[in-house]
């Protein structure tokens, strides 16, 4: 089990009716990814899909009225069929990590960690997700911050906690 | 999303999050303005070190201070700690709408009845 709950900065579930199998596919399956992996509206090209720990996926997210961005996933655990571990950047057209374009706030990597689970045909997918910058502070940021969210000071710091507390 | 801020100024925020007292008094802050005496009271500090951490967070950006007279009451700035939390929210709404398009993806290669006739990929 992830005990890492209190690091994350939120977690999404979402439960699919279908087989573990199936879904598990969508994720590891560089031609099943590439159809829904992205914000809306964009289209993936793959430039590299190495599926095992320390492999990349590197790929360009194509938008109709923007720039081309490049982003990848650098894999650190694959647990078949259960779970997958993999840090998520942006990057350039070589695979080299960049910050993100679009804000410098951004830490540099984010750690995602899914889960999937099978009950009675359906699968439950958890995602949880937290800052893994080079600078400690930003994750000890975050580790901090949260507890005291959660004891409620109110006031000013109701949209963060928003944020960061919804899981 | 963060555009007013530089690298620099980024790094002295998280720094000065990084330490315990300065995000309690942060915390104080949220609830309202307060002076110096009134914050190194809860804390057991002397003022001159809660002086010290007050110049940390004011140099980054968290907190402002009044001019009037002896006292200067601290405020606490939320806009930077709201462009901290932006990337949360976009990053959490990319995710969002991935898992829409993974659930219409995954639809789109079974053979539901009610789906019609889409073959899955393979």
């Amino acid at each position: 089990m992830l005990s890492n709950d209190h690091k994350a900065a939120f977690v999404i579930t979402r439960q699919f009716e279908l087989p573990r199998a199936v879904v598990w596919k969508a994720w590891s399956v560089a031609d099943q990814l590439k159809h829904w992996w992205g914000p809306q509206g964009c289209s993936i090209d793959i430039y590299r899909f190495e599926f095992r720990a320390g492999g990349f996926f590197h790929y360009a997210m194509n938008f109709e009225n923007a720039p081309t961005m490049w982003g990848r996933f650098n894999y650190r655990d694959i647990t078949v069929l259960e779970r997958l571990v993999w840090l998520n950047s942006f990057s350039n057209e070589r695979c080299g990590i960049v910050r993100a374009p679009f804000s410098e706030i951004c830490p540099l990597e984010i750690q995602n960690s899914v889960t999937f689970a099978e009950h009675a045909g359906q699968t439950i997918v958890t995602l949880r997700a937290e800052p893994f910058g080079e600078v400690e502070v930003e994750r000890k940021y975050f580790e901090d911050l949260r507890p005291s969210l959660e004891q409620g000071y109110g006031g000013t710091f109701d949209q963060l906690a928003q944020y960061l507390h919804r899981a | 999303m963060g555009y007013a801020m530089n690298s620099d100024e980024l790094n002295r925020a998280f720094a000065a999050l990084a330490d315990p007292t300065r995000r309690a008094i942060l915390s104080r802050l949220a609830s309202g303005e307060a002076t110096v005496t009134e914050l190194a009271e809860p804390f057991e500090m002397t003022q001159p070190s809660i002086s010290k951490h007050l110049k940390v967070l004011e140099l980054a950006g968290l907190i402002s201070r009044g001019r009037a007279a002896q006292t200067r009451p601290c405020r606490l700035e939320t806009s930077r700690l709201k462009d901290i939390a932006q990337w949360v929210n976009a990053y959490r709404a990319l995710w969002e709408q991935s898992f829409d398009r993974l659930e219409t993806f995954l639809q789109s290669t079974q053979p539901l009845p009610k789906q019609g006739k889409k073959n899955a990929l393979k």
